[in-house]
C-alpha cells in the first residue's frame, strides 16, 4: 500500500531518540527552526498572557469607533492600534485572545489524535487479521472523503457548531494519519530482531507492544504531532471560516476573516490581519516541525 | 403559396441570424443571488427561484410593473357574480405560447391552459399534479385549495372559477407567480414522449421570453420572443449569472460582468452611490424584521421584562451597523408603506437606566442567563443577523443580561423558533399582497400554538377580535381604523422589539433604461432597454 | 502482477461496504427534517409534512431504508434531490466536469511551477535562490487558501482588473451549449474567436488558489528527491566523464528524481477534492464542491449522501489507481505487506 509505504518511508531510517543534548544541538544549527521556535514561543506567550496583554477586552464595541483603520493610516487611533471591526471591536485584541483559540484547538486535536492513534495503530499492528483490516480500512475511509466535507458532516451531525465540536470533527479527519503512522512503524519494529528475540524470551505482548515496540515508533509520531497542530489549525481555520466554528463573538481567527469578507474591499485589514495571523503561526510551527523531524531524524536532514 | 413560404422562411432566418448574437443584439446580464430549485413557478416559494421562470409566464391578472396594482393578463376582463362566489374571466385572443428546443406550439393559447395550471394545483389525482415533488406551497398556503371549489370551461375564451365564499384578496392571489399559466399541449406532447418531469425544467410559457438552457448553479438563458401579445422585449437574450456572494456581484457589476443585481452589502452602497457607471435604486421594502420573547418562559410573561429588553437596545446602532443606509427603524409591526400604518406611535427610547430599573421592579435578579437566537442567513429584511445578534448581546450586558447565542440551520432554525423552543430570537416577516392583515395575524390567537407563525406566544383578547372583524369586514376606513388600535396594543404589550424595514436596493449599470423596481421584489426586464 | 492487483481491488472493496454504511448512517444521524428546508417563512401543515415524509420514504424502518439505499446503488440509482428533484447522479456529472477542469488545471499549475522550480533550488542548493524557494514553500503549504483566495481576488480582479471576478466564461461575448462539460475544451470546439482565452482567464485564479499547496509539496519533493539523486554515484560519474551539465542534470537525475514525485502527485488527488470544496466555495465555481456545501445547508439528504458516496469513490479508485502504478514501477512493494 503506498500510503503506508509513503509515511513509512522516513521512519524506517529513524535512529534510536538521542539524547536531549544532542538534539537540541542539532536542532540549534537550524536558523529557520530556531526562528520559528521564538516565533511561536511569543504567539504562545500572547496566547496565555492576553488578558494582560491586550488593550482592550476583545468582546467590547466601541460604537463611536466602528472600522478604524490601523493607527499608522490616516483616520486610526493609537488607542486601537491595528485598527477596529465592523462592530468597533478592537481588532489587537481580538488577535491577541484569537491566538489562544487557535493554538487550544490545535493542541488539543493534536493530543486527542496521538492517544487515539497511537492505540488504535498499536491495537490494528499487534492484533492483525480482521481487526487489523477494520481499522485500516475504516482510515481508508476518512481519507477518501474530502477532509472538509467530512468535518461538515459531523459538525452537522453533531448540532450547533462550537469550539469543542470543531475540535472533535478535525480530530476525526487527522486521526488516519496517525493510525497508519503508529502501525506502519510498529510493523517495521516488529520485524527486527530486537523483538524477535523479546517474544522469544516471553515478553507479554502488551508489554512488548507498550515498553518495546512504541518508545522505538515515537519520533515520527512527534513529528508528525508537531506538523499536525499547523494542519489542525488551519482546517479549524476553514470551519471557522464557513461560520462552521467557534460561534460568534468568539474572536476566532477563521471566523475573523469570514465575517469580516465584505469588507475586503472598503476595509481590508479586518480581512488581512486575521489571515495573517494564521499564516505566520502556522509557518512557525511548519518551521519549527522540520527542525524537529531534521534533528529527530539524522538521516533525512542531509536532503 | 410557395413564395409565402420562402418569404417567411427567410425572415425566420433572418430573425435568427440577428438573435443569434450579431452587434445589434442587446443582451443583459442580471446577478442572481441563488440557484433556482426549477423552473415552475407554483413549485417554489422564493424570490430567487421565481426570478428564473418569470420572463417566461404570463397570469390571468398580473401586477402592474413597479406597482401592486392589478391589470388584466392573459384575461383580458372579469366579472363577479353571485355575490362574489363566482368570477368568469374573458380570455385574451391570439395568445402564442414560446417554442423551446424540443417543443413547437401549434395552437393559441386558450381555456384548457388555464385549467390545466389551475387544475394541476388544485386536484390531486390530476396527473401532473405528483411530477416534480407536488409541493404547491404558496397555492397551499394561500388556502386556494379550501377557496377555490372547481373551474369550469364555457367555451375556449371563457374560464369562470366557483369559490367557496366571497374572498376579497382572490384577485391579487392571481396575480401571484403560482398561478401562472403553462401549455396544456406542451404537457400534453411530454406525456406522449413519457417526460412529463421536463415540463418543471424547460419551461414554455406566454411570457416575453422563451427559456434557451440552465446550466446548473451558473447561468440560464433566455431569448426575447418577437410574437410576445405586448410586444417584442428591447433586450433580445437575457441571461441570468448565478453569483451568491454580494460583495463578488458587486465586483462583477463593476467589471461589466453584470447588468443589475440585487441585494448588495449596505457596506458597499457608499462606493456604488460614488460610482458614476452605476445607478443605485431603491425602493421601501413590504417587511419588517423583529426580535421576539416567548411569552410562555418567565421572565419573559412580565410586560415590565419585555419593556426592559426594549429599551436595553440601542436600535440606531443596529441600523446605523447592520443596515446602513438599507434600513429604517421599526416602531410597528408594519411597514408605513402599507396602508394603517399608525405613525402616532412612539418608540421605546434607547435608556439602560430605565431598563435596569424596570428590571429590577419586575423582580428580576441579575445577571441573567436567556438565549438569543439568531438567524444562520440573510434575509430581505435582515442582512446580518449574525452581527445584529452579537450588538444585542454586548447591550444586553450593560443591563446584567447574559445572552447567550445560539442557531441551527435555517429551516430547523424556524421549525424549533415556532415549536416554543427559544426563550428570544430573532425572525422578520415579507408581505405578499400588501394587505395589513397578511402582518397582523402574525400576533393574532390562531397563530400562537405549536408549529404556528405567533413566536411571541402573544395571544391577546382584544386584539384578537379586532383582527378578525377587520379581516371580515369590507370597510377600508373601518379597518384602518381597528389596525391602527391593534397597532398601539402590540406596542403597550412590548410583543415585539421592532427592529427595522428594510429598503431594498437594486444597482444597475448607468446604461439600463426604463427598469422598474418591485416592491414585492420582483425582477422584470420585459419594459427595460439599454442604452 | 495479477495477483497484486486483484488483492489490492479486494482490499478495497470493503472501504466501499463500510462507505455505503457511513453515508446512509451519517446522514440519517444529521438533524433537521429534509421536508422541513423546502418551507419559507409561511410554515406547512403536518398533513402535508406526512404526505411528504411518506413519498420520500422517510417513514419507513431504518433498516429498510438502508436495504432500499444498497439496492438502489447496485443499479446506479443515487436518490432524486429533495430540493431540485433531479437525480443526484445527473446532477453530480454535470458539475464534476467544471471540479475535474479546475483540479486538473490546479495540478498542472503546480507541476509545470514546482518540478523545474525544485529541481533548480537543488542544484543551485545554498544560493540566495534556493533559500528563497524554500521559504515560499513553506509559505504556500501554510496558507489559509481561503484567506489566500479573498487576497488574490482583492489584487488581481478588483485593484488591477487583470482577471475576472467569477464564472467561467464572458457570458454576453460566447455562448455555446455545453459538449463535454469542460470549458476550455468546448470553447475551442464552439470555434468563437477569444472564447478559449475567456475561459482560460476565469480559470486563471482559482487554479492557482487550489495548486498552491501541491506546488510548495511538488516544489520541495522535487528538490529533496533531487538531491538525493546528485549525490548518486552515476551522477557524480556522469559528470566526472565531462558530460555537459544540462544533460547531466535533464537526463539523468531529474528521471530518476521524478518517481517519488509522482507518488507525492497521486496522494495529492484527495486533497485536491477537500481544496476544491474551498476554492469553488469562493469563486462560486459550479462544482460538485460548492454543491455539496450547498447539501447540507439545504439538507438535502439524498444529494449529500450521493454526493459524497461518489465523490469518495472517485479519490478511492485514484487512490487505487496510483497504488498499482507505483507497485508496477516499484515490485518491491507487490510483496510487500
Amino acid at each position: 500500500m503506498a500510503a503506508d509505504v509513503t509515511l513509512a518511508a522516513p521512519i524506517a531510517s529513524s535512529a534510536q531518540p538521542s539524547s536531549f543534548a544532542e538534539f537540541w544541538a542539532s536542532f540549534r544549527e537550524n536558523k529557520g527552526a530556531v526562528a520559528g521556535l521564538v516565533v511561536l514561543s511569543l504567539i504562545v506567550l500572547t496566547a496565555i498572557f492576553a488578558d494582560v496583554l491586550a488593550p482592550h477586552s476583545p468582546l467590547e464595541q466601541f460604537r463611536d469607533a466602528v472600522k478604524l483603520p490601523p493607527a499608522w493610516y490616516e483616520g486610526g487611533n493609537w488607542a486601537f492600534p491595528l485598527g477596529t471591526d465592523a462592530l468597533g471591536r478592537d481588532m489587537l485584541s481580538r488577535i491577541m485572545h484569537g491566538a489562544r483559540y487557535s493554538l487550544f484547538i490545535g493542541l488539543s486535536v493534536m493530543a486527542v489524535s496521538i492517544v487515539c492513534g497511537v492505540g488504535l495503530g498499536l491495537l490494528a499492528a499487534f492484533s492483525g487479521g480482521w481487526l487489523d483490516t477494520a481499522i485500516s480500512r475504516v482510515m481508508d475511509l476518512i481519507v477518501a472523503i474530502p477532509s472538509l466535507v467530512l468535518a461538515i458532516l459531523i459538525i452537522a451531525i453533531l448540532q450547533n457548531p462550537s469550539l469543542e465540536k470543531t475540535i472533535v470533527a478535525v480530530t476525526v479527519v487527522s486521526l488516519p494519519r496517525y493510525v497508519r503512522l503508529v502501525r506502519a512503524s510498529a510493523l517495521s519494529e516488529m520485524g527486527k530482531d530486537y523483538v524477535t528475540a523479546a517474544k522469544v524470551a516471553g515478553v507479554a505482548s502488551l508489554r512488548l507492544m507498550l515498553r518495546t515496540v512504541l518508545p522505538n515508533c515515537l519520533a515520527p509520531v512527534i513529528v508528525q504531532a508537531a506538523l499536525g497542530v499547523s494542519d489542525a489549525i488551519l482546517e479549524a481555520a476553514a470551519l471557522g471560516f464557513l461560520g462552521l466554528g467557534a460561534q460568534p463573538p468568539t474572536p476566532e481567527w477563521g471566523a475573523m476573516v469570514g465575517d469580516g469578507r465584505e469588507f475586503i474591499r472598503s476595509e481590508p485589514w479586518i480581512v488581512t490581519l486575521p489571515g495573517l495571523a494564521i499564516l505566520v503561526t502556522v509557518i512557525s510551527i511548519n518551521l519549527f516541525g522540520d527542525g524537529l523531524r531534521d534533528a529527530l531524524d539524522p538521516k533525512l536532514k542531509r536532503s | 403559396m410557395k413564395t409565402r413560404q420562402l418569404m417567411s422562411t427567410l425572415g425566420m432566418a433572418m430573425a435568427m441570424c440577428l438573435a443569434a448574437g450579431g452587434a445589434n443584439a442587446k443582451a443583459l446580464v442580471y446577478c442572481l443571488e441563488g440557484s433556482p430549485e426549477n423552473f415552475n413557478p407554483a413549485l417554489t416559494t422564493t424570490n430567487t427561484s421565481l426570478d428564473a421562470s418569470r420572463h417566461v409566464y404570463d397570469q390571468l391578472v398580473e401586477f402592474e410593473r413597479g406597482t401592486t396594482n392589478l391589470i388584466p393578463g392573459l384575461a383580458e376582463s372579469w366579472e363577479f357574480s353571485d355575490g362574489g362566489k363566482t368570477v368568469l374571466f374573458h380570455l385574451r385572443k391570439g395568445v402564442k405560447f414560446g417554442a423551446v428546443k424540443d417543443f413547437a406550439p401549434t395552437r393559441d393559447f386558450n381555456a384548457d391552459d388555464v385549467l390545466f395550471s389551475f387544475n394541476r394545483q388544485l386536484k390531486a389525482d390530476h396527473p401532473y399534479h405528483t411530477v416534480t415533488g407536488g409541493k404547491f406551497d404558496t397555492f397551499n398556503d394561500m388556502d386556494m385549495g379550501k377557496i377555490i371549489q372547481s373551474l369550469e370551461k364555457k367555451d375556449d375564451y371563457t374560464v369562470v372559477f366557483h369559490l367557496s365564499e366571497p374572498n376579497a384578496p382572490f384577485m391579487a392571489n392571481l396575480a401571484m407567480d403560482f398561478a401562472s399559466i403553462g401549455s396544456a399541449e406542451y404537457a400534453d406532447a411530454l406525456t406522449k414522449k413519457g417526460t412529463p418531469e421536463q415540463i418543471d425544467q424547460v419551461p414554455v410559457g406566454t411570457g416575453p421570453y422563451s427559456f434557451v438552457s440552465y446550466q446548473k448553479d451558473t447561468v440560464i438563458r433566455f431569448k426575447a420572443r418577437p410574437d410576445y401579445f405586448r410586444g417584442k422585449p428591447a433586450i433580445d437574450d437575457y441571461i441570468i449569472s448565478i453569483v451568491p456572494d454580494p460583495t463578488v456581484r458587486f465586483a462583477k457589476l463593476k467589471a461589466g460582468e453584470c447588468t443589475l443585481m440585487g441585494f448588495p452589502r449596505p457596506s458597499d452602497l457608499p462606493e456604488m452611490e460614488k460610482d458614476k457607471s452605476l445607478q443605485v435604486m431603491h425602493q421601501p421594502g413590504l417587511n419588517v424584521a423583529y426580535w421576539t420573547f416567548n411569552e410562555q418562559k418567565k421572565p419573559f410573561d412580565d410586560v415590565r421584562v419585555r419593556r426592559a429588553l426594549l429599551m436595553a437596545i440601542d436600535k440606531a446602532a443596529i441600523i446605523r451597523d447592520v443596515y446602513g443606509n438599507t434600513g429604517q427603524a421599526a416602531k410597528n409591526p408594519i411597514p408605513p408603506t402599507i396602508w394603517s400604518y399608525n405613525d402616532d406611535i412612539k418608540d421605546y427610547p434607547y435608556d439602560t437606566e430605565k431598563a435596569k430599573a424596570l428590571l429590577k421592579e419586575a423582580g428580576v435578579t441579575t445577571p441573567l442567563d436567556i438565549d438569543l437566537w439568531y438567524m444562520p442567513v440573510q434575509r430581505p429584511y435582515n442582512p446580518n443577523p449574525k452581527r445584529m445578534g452579537e450588538m444585542m448581546q454586548a447591550d444586553l450586558s450593560k443591563i446584567g443580561i447574559n445572552a447567550k447565542l445560539v442557531t441551527y440551520e435555517w429551516g430547523e432554525y424556524r421549525k424549533r423558533l415556532q415549536q416554543g423552543e427559544a426563550m428570544t430570537g430573532q425572525l422578520g416577516w415579507t408581505g405578499d399582497n400588501g394587505d395589513p392583515d397578511n402582518f397582523f395575524f402574525l400576533l393574532g390567537c390562531n397563530a400562537a400554538r405549536d408549529g404556528g407563525q405567533n413566536i411571541a406566544r402573544f395571544c391577546d383578547k382584544s386584539y384578537e377580535a379586532k383582527l378578525q372583524k377587520a379581516r371580515q369586514s369590507t370597510d377600508k376606513e373601518e379597518r384602518a381604523q381597528l389596525y391602527e388600535e391593534m397597532q398601539t396594543i402590540a406596542h403597550d404589550e412590548a410583543v415585539w422589539f421592532t427592529i427595522a424595514h428594510s429598503v431594498v436596493y437594486e444597482i444597475a449599470k448607468a446604461n439600463l433604461t426604463g427598469y422598474k423596481i418591485s416592491p414585492l421584489g420582483r425582477h422584470e426586464f420585459a419594459g427595460a432597454d439599454l442604452k | 502482477m495479477i495477483r497484486f492487483l486483484i488483492r489490492r481491488i479486494a482490499l478495497t472493496l470493503p472501504t466501499f461496504v463500510a462507505l455505503m454504511f457511513v453515508t446512509f448512517v451519517a446522514i440519517r444521524l444529521v438533524p433537521g427534517d429534509p421536508v422541513e428546508v423546502r418551507v419559507g417563512e409561511h410554515g406547512i401543515s403536518p398533513e402535508r409534512l406526512a404526505e411528504f415524509r411518506h413519498q420520500l420514504g422517510l417513514d419507513q424502518p431504518v433498516w429498510k431504508q438502508f436495504v432500499d439505499y444498497v439496492w438502489r446503488l447496485f443499479h446506479g440509482d443515487f436518490g432524486t434531490s429533495v430540493v431540485t428533484n433531479q437525480k443526484v447522479l445527473t446532477e453530480f456529472f454535470t458539475l464534476f466536469p467544471a471540479t475535474l477542469e479546475l483540479a486538473f488545471c490546479a495540478l498542472v499549475f503546480a507541476i509545470g511551477i514546482g518540478i523545474p522550480a525544485g529541481a533548480i533550488a537543488a542544484v543551485k542548493r545554498g544560493s540566495t535562490y534556493d533559500h528563497m524557494l524554500m521559504g515560499m514553500s513553506l509559505t504556500g503549504y501554510s496558507m489559509p487558501i481561503f484567506w489566500w483566495g479573498l487576497l488574490l481576488v482583492m489584487f488581481f480582479s478588483e485593484r488591477l482588473g487583470w482577471t475576472p471576478v467569477s464564472g467561467r466564461i464572458d457570458l454576453i461575448q460566447y455562448y455555446f451549449e455545453p459538449v463535454t462539460g469542460f470549458m476550455l475544451i468546448d470553447a475551442l470546439l464552439s470555434d468563437q474567436a477569444g472564447a478559449f482565452w475567456s475561459a482560460l482567464s476565469h480559470l486563471a485564479l482559482p487554479a492557482i488558489v487550489l495548486g498552491t499547496i501541491p506546488l510548495a509539496i511538488i516544489a520541495r519533493m522535487t528538490r529533496s528527491s533531487m538531491l538525493e539523486v546528485l549525490n548518486e554515484d552515476y551522477v557524480r560519474t556522469a559528470r566526472a566523464k565531462g558530460l555537459p551539465p544540462w544533460r547531466v542534470i535533464g537526463l539523468h537525475a531529474l528521471r530518476n528524481a521524478l518517481i517519488p514525485v509522482i507518488t507525492i502527485i497521486g496522494l495529492q488527488v484527495g486533497g485536491l477534492m477537500g481544496g476544491a470544496v474551498l476554492t469553488e466555495y469562493i469563486f462560486a465555481w459550479p462544482g460538485v464542491g460548492h454543491w455539496l456545501i450547498d447539501a447540507i445547508s439545504r439538507r438535502d439528504y439524498p444529494a449529500l449522501q450521493g454526493g459524497i458516496m461518489l465523490i469518495s469513490s472517485i479519490v478511492i479508485i485514484v487512490n487505487l489507481f496510483v497504488d498499482v502504478l507505483y507497485g508496477t514501477v516499484n515490485p518491491r512493494i507487490r510483496h510487500g505487506r
